[in-house]
C-alpha cells in the first residue's frame, strides 16, 4: 500500500519528493523467486505425492513410541487411581492442569492466524496458516486428555455434559470447569471445521492429481464434490469469512474462560481480573513459539523457502515479542496490584512466587518469557533461524512454567500455613506429558503425510499472477 | 524370632500349621517382614463362616445377659432364626464398660452394631471425665478388629524349636491345670488397676504363687516414692482436684496429656476454669505455670512457661519452697536457707520462681502444684510439703492412700536366681520388650515353663514355649477402680470373643482350680460389695461409688532436711540428658499396631508413623556447627531472611522431612538410635525420646515404625538419663510430618488475647484480620441477631446477587440450622477429636508413604502453631507459645468449593449443611482447590479396598482383609477412590436423632389423639430436636467440651448463644464464605509481674506487626493492642 502512496507522491509532485528524498520502501513478495502456480501446485502437492521419506517412517515410529508412554500412564491412572501421579493436598491440581493450559495455549496461534489475521487482511498468513490450523486442532487434542483423565472417576466424565436424565441432575452452571467444557469443545469444533474447510479446493487438487484408487477415493469423499466453480467459490468466500467471523471471539474466549479455572477461585494469586487478557496475551504467544518451533524445520526439510519467506518469520517474531512484551507487562502490574491491593494474603502470593519454594520456576519463566523474546528487538537476531528456533523453543518451555508456577505456588501455600506443602510430579505425571509430545507428532505426521500443508489456493492469491492489474491500478 | 521361626516354616513347607496362625506361612506374611512401609490394621484371612456360625450360637445363649446376641459379617445376610432380644436392625444399642488399664478404669459406653461395638464413648456417669474419653480409649475398639490379633493358642513345636502348633483352648486349660500342680508357679503381670484380678491374685498369693508385677512407664510409682519418703507403707496417690484451683503450677508433669495418669479430668476440671464467656469469667480465670523440659500440651495451654531440664527440678523445687515457705512463713530461717542452698544452681531463674511462688501463695488454698511422675521422691516430698503450706491439702488436691505396690521384676529375677520358679506366666504385656535391661535370656533358661498370656505375639512371646491368645476388653467380664478411686466399673463384654482366646482372670480362675465363669465371678464381687445396688444396674450405669481413705497428716519440714545428696549438675550442651517419655502413638507400645494411633499426628511434633529425638534449637544450632552435613536446620531462604515467613523448623526436601540419624549412648552397651527432630520449645540440654514404637516382634502397622529407645531405660526404670552423647551416624530419615510450617505468619487465623486486654474490650477478635478493616461484610445487617445472618444472604459490597438462603421462603425450609462453635480457649490439643471422628466416620488410614505425599484423610485436623517473641529473622525461636486449631470442615453459607464443582456433587442443604454426593462426585479436585481451609479429602486410591503397600499395584494388588470391615460404622458410607470426602457434621447423628424425635412426637400424638402419628400434621415444635441432643464425635469425646454444635435459628441453643459471643470469630471472615463453624478467639491470663510477661500474646502480637508495619518502631510492641481495638 505504502509504495503505491510513494508512487502517487511521486507524480503529484516530483520536486517536493526530491527534497524530501524518501527511503525506497521495498515490498517483498510474499512468494520469493518469481514462483509460477504451477511451481506451487507441484511443491505443495509433491509433499503429499512423493514416496514416504524414510525420515518420515523414522519420526513416526519415534512419534509412537513416545506416545506409548501417555498410553501406558493413562492405563495405569486409570486402573489404579490418581493417586500414581503428584497430586495431593493442598496441591490438588498439580501437572494435569499445567498441561492442559499449556496445550489449549499452543491451540491458539492457529485460528489467530486463520481468523483474526484474515479478517484483517494480512496476506502472509496464508503459507503459514494451514500447518498453524492442523497444530491448533492436533493441541486441543492433547489438551482435552489432561482435564478428561484427571478426573477421579473418568468413567463417570461424561456427567460434565448436560445431558437429560432421569434423575434430572445437571451439570453446575456456575463452574468454571463446566464452562471449559464448552468453550474448548466450541473452539475444537470450529477450529475443525475451519481448517477442513480452508483444505477442501486444495483436497480437490490432490483429488484430480491423484494416480491411485485409494487417494482418488480418499480425496474424492473429503474433497466433497469440490468443482472449482465460480458459484462453489462464492459459497467457500463467504463461509470461511464468517467462519473467520465466528472464531476470532473463540480465540479470545477460550483462553479467557480457561484463565477463569483460576481468576474464579478464591486463592490468593488466582483471584485476579488480570487472567483474561493475560492468559490470552500469553496463549498466543505460547501458540506463536509453537508455530516457529514446527514451521522453521519444515521449511528446511521441505525447501519452502520461497513459501515461507524471511518475512513471514519477521513477522512471527514480532508478534512474539509483542505478545511476549504484554505477558512481561502482566507479570509487573500483578506485583504492582498485589502490593497496591493491600492484601496481605496477595501480597504474599506473589513474594512467595518470585523467591518461595518454586522460585527457580518463577525465574525459569521470566528468562523464557520475558527476557528471550526481547531479543527479537535486534534484526540480526530475527534473521538468525536457528537462533530463532531455540528462542521459540525457549519461548514453549517458558509457557509451560507459566502454568506451573501459577497453578502450584498459589496452591502450596495459600491460606493457612499449617496446611502448606510441596508438589512435585511422579514419573508418571512426567511420562504422561512427555508421551503428549509423542501423541501431537504422531497427528502432525499423518498430517504432512496425506493433506495440503500449505492452502495451495490461498498462496496463489497472494502472488503477482493472481493479481490482473499487476499490482498496479 | 517369629521372623525366624517363618522362614524356617517356608523351607520346610507348611506342616505343623492348621488354620489360624498359618499367618506365619503366608508369603504375605514374609512380606511385611521385609516390606518399608507399614499398611492399615485391615487384613487377616477373614472371619471363617464356620466360626462364625458357632459365635453366633454361643451369642444368642449369652443374649439374656446383656449381650447384644450376634453379630452380622459383611458379605452375607444371614437372617436370625430367633431374633434377639432388644434389637432392632438398623439401630445401634449402647453398653456401659470400661478400659481396663493400669492408670485407673476408664468408664465406656460402646455404640454396638448387630453385635459389633463400632463407637466407644466415655461413660458421662462418671462425673470427673463427663463423656470424654482418652485417645487410647477411642482407638481400642480397633485393636477388637486387628486381624494381627492372637487368633489361638500356640504351642512351641517340640519337633523343631522354632515352629509353632496352634493347640486347643481345651488343651491349654489341661497343661495350666497340669502346671499349676506341679507348683513353683510365678506370674509377672502388667499393672492393673481390676479389682477382680486383685482378688484372684490374692488366693494365688495364698497357694503360693510368686506374683509379680511390671510395668515401663509405671503411673503409680510417685505415690510410692512419696508414701516412702513420708514414712507409710502404702502409696500416697495425687488427685489433683483442678476445678477448685486458681493458680497451678506444674513441674514437668503433662497432667493434660498422654504421660500422666487422670489427665480427662483434669483437662476437663482445668479448663473450665478457663472458660470465659464475659469480663467476669476473665477476671477468676485460672492462670497455668508450667516448667518442663519437653514441649507437652500442659506447656502449651500453660500462661507461664519456663524450659528446664529435667534433671533440674530437684534445685528448682528446692528454691520453689524456700520462696514458698518464706512467704507462708513455715519453715524455720536455717531449712529455708537449707533449701536455698539446695536451690542455689537455678539463681538465674530467681525472679521466675519468687514471682511465681508470690502469685501461688497470693492465691494460697486454691493453689496446686502437680510434679511429673518421673521426678525423684524428694520433688514429690517437697511438693508435699508446699501444698501443705499452702494449705491446699483436701481442697485442690488430695493425697489418696493406695494399697501396698506388688513385688516387683527385680524381686522376680531374685525367685528364679534361687531356683524358685519352674513356671513363669507373664500375664498380658510385654516385659521382654520393655525390661530391656534385664537378661532375659538367662533367666528363661532357669525356668522349665514360659508362657505368654498376650493379645498378639510379641517380643515376650519370642522367649516363650507356650503362648495364650487374650481376649480384648470388649470380650471379657471384669470390673476396677479409676484412678481416683472413687468409682468402681465394670467391664462387660460387647460380644463372645471372636477367636480361642482366654482372658486373664479366665486364666487365673483355671490356676486357682475354679469352675466358676468369669461373669458369675465379677457378679459375685459387685453382690458381697454391695446390697442395695443390683448387679443389673451395677452393669446399666457403668459406675459404683465407692469412697477412698486421703491422707492428710502434716510432715514436718525437717523431714526435707534428710536429701543430702549433690543436686546434678545441669546438664550442658556437651553433656546432655535423655527424658524418656511415652510416645504418643503406642505409649509404652501397647498401641504399635494401631492404625489409627499410628497415623494420628502428636499434637506437638505432628510427626505420624514415627517418633524422633527431639532437641531443642540451640542443641541443633551447636550440632549443626560441629557436624555442617547433618542438614538438621535448613538453608535460610530469602523470604526467611527478610522476615517474610519463618524458617522452618526442619529440612524439608520436596516437602518430605529429611531427618539426620543419630547414636545416643550413655554407656557401649546402652545406645540408641533415632532421627532427630528440632523442637521450639524444649530446654536447652534435654533430648526427649519416646518409647513404645520401634518394635520387632509387631503386627503388619507397627512393623518398621520409629526407633526403639527402652535400651537406655536402667534397672531402676529412671526416665531421666543424664551424661549423654550424641554421634551422627551419617544417615538419613524420613519423617512424615503433616504440618510442615509451624508459624501463623502474622495471620488472624488463631486470635488470641491476654485476659485483661479481654476484659478491657470483649470483641478484641473482632478488631483482628483482614475484615476488621475491609467494607462491613453485612452492610446495614452488621449487627442483626444470629438467626437472620445464618438464614440470609448479605448483599453488601457485591455486585454478583449471591442465591438465595432464605430458607423460610423455600420450597423445603430447613427446621435447623446447624452451626458449631470451637472454643480455642478449651482446646489443649490432645487429639482425641482426630481418632474420635476416624472412628465414627470410617476414615481409613493411608499408611506413611501417603502421608508423606500429603495425602492423609483425617477430616479434622488440629493445627498447631508456635509464635514468639520478636525473632531476628532466619532464627528459630526458643521459647514458644501454642496455638491449636481443629479444622475440618466449615460449612460455609457461601461455600466455594460448592460453586465450583461442574457436577453439583457438593451442595448446600436446606439446613445449612454443606453436602457431600459422593455418588455423584467424579473427582476434580477443584473444590478442595478451592476450598480457603483446605479440609477436603480426596481419595487418591482405594484406601478401604486395597492395602495400604498395595496401593500403587492398582487392580493388581492384593485387597485388605475383611475382619477391620466389621468396626465400621454401618450408618457411614464407606468411600471409593476417585471421589472427595470431608466433615459432614456428624450427619448420621443428625439424622438418627430427627428420626427420634420424630417418632416419639408421633408416639406422643397416639397417646393423645387416639390417631396414628403418621395421620396427624406434627407441629414444627413437635419434632424440631432439642438443643444438645446430637453430639458429634468430635465433640462427644471432647474432655474440655471446646466443641459446641447445635440449632443456629434457636437463640437459646448454646452454640448460638456462643456465637453471640464477642469473643466469637471466623476464620478467613473477610472471604465471604460464611462458615457455619466459628471459633471463639484464645484468651491467656500471664501474670504482670513474671519476667516472661507481655502485654498481647506472642501471636496477637505478630499479628498487629504484619497488619500495621508502620503503626510502630521497633521494641514498641505493648501498643498493638490498643492499636487493634481503634480499627
Amino acid at each position: 500500500m505504502s509504495s503505491k502512496v510513494t508512487d502517487q507522491a511521486d507524480v503529484i509532485s516530483p520536486e517536493l519528493m526530491k527534497k524530501v528524498n524518501p527511503a525506497k520502501w521495498e515490498e517483498v513478495p510474499l512468494v520469493l523467486n518469481k514462483r509460477n502456480f504451477h511451481w506451487v501446485t507441484e511443491k505443495i502437492c509433491g509433499i503429499v505425492e512423493q514416496k514416504t521419506p524414510t525420515w518420515w517412517w523414522w519420526c513416526f515410529i519415534t512419534a509412537m513410541g513416545i506416545a506409548s508412554f501417555t498410553g501406558l500412564g493413562l492405563v495405569y491412572l486409570v486402573s489404579t487411581g490418581v493417586g500414581v501421579w503428584g497430586n495431593s493436598n493442598p496441591v490438588n491440581w498439580g501437572w494435569a492442569i499445567v498441561n492442559f493450559v499449556f496445550w489449549i495455549g499452543i491451540g491458539h496461534a492457529g485460528t489467530l492466524i486463520s481468523a483474526i489475521l484474515c479478517l484483517l487482511k494480512q496476506k502472509w498468513r496464508t503459507s503459514i496458516n494451514r500447518a498453524s490450523e492442523a497444530m491448533t486442532v492436533f493441541a486441543v487434542m492433547c489438551a482435552g486428555i489432561f482435564p478428561l483423565f484427571h478426573v477421579g472417576r473418568v468413567w463417570f466424565a461424561w456427567w460434565l455434559f448436560p445431558l437429560p436424565n432421569a434423575n434430572a441432575i445437571w451439570p453446575q452452571f456456575r463452574s468454571p470447569l463446566e464452562w471449559d467444557v464448552f468453550a474448548v469443545s466450541t473452539y475444537f469444533t470450529v477450529s475443525i471445521l475451519f481448517w477442513y474447510m480452508g483444505m477442501i479446493p486444495d483436497l480437490a487438487v490432490l483429488r484430480d492429481r491423484a494416480k491411485e484408487t485409494w487417494r482418488k477415493y480418499f480425496y474424492g469423499v473429503l474433497a466433497m464434490g469440490w468443482r472449482n466453480a465460480n458459484n462453489h467459490w462464492r459459497n467457500f468466500e463467504m463461509a470461511y469469512l464468517l467462519l473467520a467471523g465466528l472464531s476470532t471471539p473463540l480465540v479470545l474466549s477460550v483462553h479467557t474462560i480457561v484463565s477463569f479455572d483460576f481468576a474464579v477461585a478464591n486463592l490468593p494469586g488466582w483471584h485476579t481480573t488480570i487472567f483474561p487478557p493475560y492468559f490470552v496475551a500469553g496463549a498466543i504467544f505460547s501458540g506463536f513459539g509453537m508455530v516457529l518451533t514446527l514451521l522453521l524445520p519444515l521449511r528446511a526439510i521441505f525447501r519452502l523457502h520461497d513459501l515461507i519467506t524471511e518475512k513471514h518469520i519477521d513477522n512471527m517474531c514480532k508478534i512474539i515479542l509483542a505478545t511476549g512484551s504484554m505477558v512481561g507487562y502482566a507479570y509487573s502490574m500483578e506485583f504492582f496490584i498485589a502490593w497496591y491491593g493491600a492484601n496481605s494474603y496477595e501480597g504474599f502470593a506473589f513474594i512467595n512466587r518470585a523467591f518461595g519454594n518454586y522460585w527457580w520456576a518463577y525465574w525459569i519463566m521470566v528468562s523464557c518469557n520475558v527476557i528471550c523474546p526481547q531479543l527479537f528487538w535486534f534484526k540480526s537476531i530475527k534473521n538468525n533461524i536457528p537462533l530463532v528456533w531455540i528462542i521459540s523453543i525457549f519461548v514453549n518451555v517458558g509457557m509451560w512454567f507459566e502454568r506451573f508456577v501459577i497453578a502450584n505456588t498459589t496452591l502450596s501455600r495459600d491460606f493457612l500455613p499449617s496446611s502448606w506443602g510441596y508438589y512435585s510430579p511422579t514419573v508418571v505425571d512426567i511420562f504422561t506429558f512427555f508421551g503428549t509430545f509423542g501423541f501431537f507428532s504422531i497427528l502432525f505426521l499423518l498430517f504432512l503425510r496425506f493433506l495440503p500443508l500449505m492452502p495451495m489456493a490461498e498462496v496463489k492469491s497472494v502472488m503477482p499472477a493472481a493479481d490482473p492489474h499487476g499490482g498496479k491500478h | 524370632m517369629i521372623k525366624q521361626v517363618t522362614e524356617e516354616t517356608l523351607e520346610n513347607g507348611k506342616r505343623y500349621w492348621k488354620s489360624l496362625d498359618d499367618l506365619a506361612c503366608k508369603p504375605s506374611f514374609k512380606n511385611w517382614v521385609e516390606r518399608e512401609f507399614p499398611e492399615g490394621a485391615s487384613m487377616l484371612e477373614g472371619v471363617q463362616r464356620r466360626g462364625f456360625m458357632k459365635l453366633m450360637a454361643a451369642s444368642f445363649g449369652l443374649a439374656g445377659l446383656g449381650m447384644t446376641g450376634c453379630r452380622r459379617p459383611e458379605h452375607t445376610i444371614l437372617p436370625y432364626g430367633k431374633s434377639p432380644e432388644e434389637l432392632i436392625p438398623g439401630v445401634p444399642n449402647y453398653y456401659a464398660t470400661s478400659m481396663p488399664s493400669a492408670q485407673g478404669h476408664t468408664p465406656l459406653i460402646v455404640e454396638s452394631h448387630e453385635g459389633r461395638p463400632t463407637k466407644i464413648e466415655g461413660n458421662p456417669s462418671y462425673i470427673p471425665n463427663g463423656g470424654g474419653t482418652s485417645i487410647y480409649a477411642q482407638a481400642s475398639v480397633l485393636d477388637l478388629y486387628d486381624p494381627d490379633r492372637s487368633k489361638s493358642s500356640l504351642k512351641r513345636s517340640n519337633e523343631n524349636e522354632d515352629s509353632w502348633d496352634v493347640i486347643s483352648s481345651d488343651q491349654v486349660k489341661e497343661d495350666l491345670v497340669n502346671l499349676m500342680k506341679e507348683g513353683k508357679v510365678a506370674i509377672l503381670a502388667e499393672k492393673s488397676s481390676s479389682t477382680a484380678r486383685k482378688a484372684l491374685s490374692e488366693l494365688l498369693i495364698e497357694k503360693g504363687v510368686i506374683w509379680t508385677e511390671h510395668e515401663a512407664i509405671d503411673l503409680t510409682s510417685p505415690e510410692y516414692k512419696l508414701g516412702n519418703a513420708i514414712g507409710t507403707d502404702s502409696g500416697l496417690r495425687l488427685i489433683p482436684n483442678l476445678g477448685k484451683a486458681s493458680r497451678v503450677l506444674s513441674l514437668d508433669c503433662d497432667f493434660l496429656g498422654n504421660r500422666e495418669p487422670f489427665s480427662l479430668a483434669n483437662t476437663r476440671a482445668l479448663m473450665k476454669g478457663r472458660k470465659v464467656l464475659s469480663a467476669k469469667d476473665a477476671k477468676k480465670m485460672n492462670r497455668l505455670y508450667s516448667v518442663e523440659s519437653d514441649l507437652t500440651i500442659t506447656g502449651g495451654v500453660a500462661d507461664h512457661r519456663l524450659r528446664l531440664e529435667s534433671s533440674q527440678f530437684i534445685a528448682f523445687t528446692n528454691l520453689l519452697a524456700a520462696e514458698i515457705f518464706t512467704i507462708r512463713k513455715s519453715g524455720s530461717k536455717a531449712e529455708i536457707t537449707r533449701l536455698q542452698e539446695r536451690g542455689n544452681v537455678l539463681k538465674t531463674h530467681a525472679k521466675w520462681i519468687r514471682e511465681c511462688a508470690v502469685d501461688l501463695c497470693s492465691k494460697h488454698k486454691s493453689s496446686v502444684i502437680l510434679p511429673g511422675g518421673h521426678l525423684p521422691a524428694e520433688v514429690h516430698l517437697l511438693c508435699y510439703a508446699i501444698n501443705q503450706a499452702l494449705g491446699c491439702i483436701g481442697r485442690t488436691v488430695q493425697y489418696q492412700v493406695t494399697d501396698k505396690p506388688a513385688s516387683n521384676l527385680l524381686s522376680l529375677q531374685e525367685a528364679i536366681g534361687k531356683d524358685n520358679v519352674k513356671t513363669l506366666i507373664f500375664l498380658g504385656g510385654n516385659p521382654v520388650h520393655n525390661a530391656s535391661s534385664l537378661d532375659w535370656g538367662n533367666l528363661s533358661d532357669k525356668i522349665s515353663n514360659k508362657i505368654h498370656l498376650g493379645d498378639s505375639v510379641n517380643e515376650t512371646t519370642s522367649i516363650c514355649d507356650y503362648h495364650i491368645g487374650q481376649s480384648h476388653y470388649l470380650e471379657s467380664w471384669d470390673e476396677g477402680e479409676t484412678w481416683d478411686g472413687t468409682g468402681i466399673v465394670p467391664v462387660q463384654p460387647l460380644l463372645a470373643p471372636l477367636f480361642e482366646t482366654m482372658a486373664d482372670l479366665e486364666l487365673l480362675q483355671l490356676l486357682l482350680g475354679s469352675s466358676q465363669n468369669t461373669h458369675d465371678f465379677v457378679k459375685s464381687l459387685q453382690e458381697k460389695r454391695s446390697s442395695t445396688d443390683s448387679y443389673e444396674d451395677f452393669l446399666r450405669l457403668g459406675v459404683e461409688k465407692q469412697m477412698p481413705t486421703y491422707y492428710s497428716k502434716e510432715i514436718p519440714l525437717s523431714e526435707l532436711s534428710k536429701y543430702k545428696e549433690q543436686i546434678p549438675k545441669p546438664p550442658t550442651l556437651d553433656s546432655l540428658e535423655v527424658l524418656l517419655i511415652p510416645d504418643f502413638h503406642a505409649w509404652d507400645g501397647r498401641y504399635a499396631n494401631n492404625g489409627w494411633m499410628q497415623e494420628c499426628p502428636d499434637p506437638i511434633s505432628k510427626l505420624t508413623w514415627d517418633n524422633a529425638l527431639l532437641i531443642s534449637p540451640a542443641l541443633a544450632k551447636t550440632l549443626e556447627e560441629k557436624y555442617p552435613s547433618l542438614g538438621l536446620i535448613p538453608e535460610p531462604t530469602m523470604l526467611n531472611k527478610n522476615g517474610e515467613i519463618a524458617p522452618d523448623a526442619a529440612n524439608f526436601d520436596h516437602g518430605k522431612q529429611k531427618a539426620p540419624i543419630v547414636t545416643l549412648s550413655i554407656s557401649e552397651n546402652q545406645t540408641i538410635e533415632g532421627p532427630l527432630y528440632v523442637q521450639p520449645g524444649l530446654a536447652d540440654c534435654s533430648i526427649i525420646a519416646t518409647l513404645g514404637l520401634g518394635r520387632t516382634e509387631v503386627g503388619r502397622v507397627g512393623n518398621g515404625t520409629g526407633y526403639n529407645a527402652y535400651p537406655l531405660l536402667g534397672n531402676n526404670f529412671d526416665r531421666i538419663v543424664s551424661n549423654v552423647s550424641i554421634e551422627p551416624t551419617g544417615e538419613f530419615e524420613t519423617l512424615a510430618n503433616v504440618q510442615e510450617h509451624w508459624s501463623m505468619e502474622g495471620r488472624a487465623i488463631v486470635r488470641e488475647g491476654n485476659a485483661e486486654e479481654y476484659i478491657s474490650d470483649e470483641a478484641f477478635a473482632s478488631h483482628m484480620g483482614a475484615e476488621s478493616h475491609s467494607p462491613k461484610i453485612w452492610g446495614k445487617d452488621q449487627e442483626a441477631d444470629l438467626k437472620f445472618k445464618a438464614q440470609t444472604t448479605p448483599r453488601g459490597n457485591s455486585s454478583y446477587e449471591h442465591p438465595d438462603h432464605n430458607y423460610e421462603k423455600s420450597e423445603t425450609p430447613g427446621l435447623h440450622q446447624w452451626g458449631m462453635a470451637i472454643d480455642l480457649n478449651q482446646c489443649t490439643g490432645c487429639s482425641a477429636c482426630v481418632v474420635a471422628c476416624q472412628s465414627e466416620n470410617n476414615i481409613p488410614i493411608v499408611g506413611k508413604d501417603q502421608v508423606l505425599r500429603g495425602r492423609e484423610m483425617h477430616w479434622i485436623r488440629l493445627d498447631r502453631y508456635f509464635s514468639s517473641t520478636a525473632r531476628d529473622g532466619a532464627e528459630l525461636p526458643s521459647d514458644v507459645q501454642v496455638s491449636f486449631q481443629g479444622v475440618a470442615c466449615m460449612h460455609c453459607e457461601t461455600a466455594p468449593c460448592e460453586t465450583v464443582c461442574p457436577v453439583n456433587a457438593t451442595v448446600h442443604d436446606e439446613e445449612g449443611l454443606n453436602a457431600m454426593a459422593y455418588n455423584r462426585c467424579v473427582g476434580t479436585r477443584y473444590c478442595a482447590n478451592n476450598c480457603p481451609y483446605k479440609v477436603r479429602r480426596f481419595n487418591f486410591f482405594d484406601w478401604n479396598k486395597r492395602q495400604t503397600d498395595e496401593l500403587y499395584k492398582g487392580p493388581l494388588g492384593k485387597k485388605n482383609d475383611p475382619l477391620p470391615d466389621m468396626g465400621k460404622n454401618p450408618d457411614v458410607t464407606v468411600r471409593m477412590r476417585g471421589v472427595m470426602e470431608k466433615c459432614t457434621y456428624c450427619v448420621q447423628r443428625i439424622q438418627e436423632s430427627k428420626i427420634q424425635v420424630k417418632v416419639k412426637a408421633q408416639r406422643n400424638a397416639l397417646l393423645s389423639t387416639g390417631k396414628d402419628g403418621a395421620d396427624i400434621e406434627l407441629s414444627n415444635e413437635d419434632i424440631k430436636v432439642p438443643d444438645g441432643t446430637i453430639k458429634t464425635a468430635c465433640q462427644q469425646v471432647c474432655p474440655s467440651d471446646s466443641i459446641s454444635f447445635g440449632d443456629l435459628s434457636d437463640p437459646e441453643s448454646e452454640v448460638s448463644k456462643l456465637k453471640n459471643n464477642p469473643r466469637d470469630y471466623s476464620v478467613l471472615g473477610y472471604l465471604n464464605t460464611r462458615p457455619r463453624t466459628t471459633f471463639l478467639a484464645k484468651v491467656r491470663n500471664p501474670n504482670h509481674s513474671m519476667p516472661d510477661f507481655a502485654s498481647s500474646p506472642h501471636a496477637a502480637r505478630e499479628y498487629h506487626d504484619k497488619a500495621h508495619p508502620t503503626h510502630h518502631e521497633e521494641g514498641d510492641h505493648d501498643n498493638h493492642a490498643k492499636e487493634g481495638e481503634k480499627h
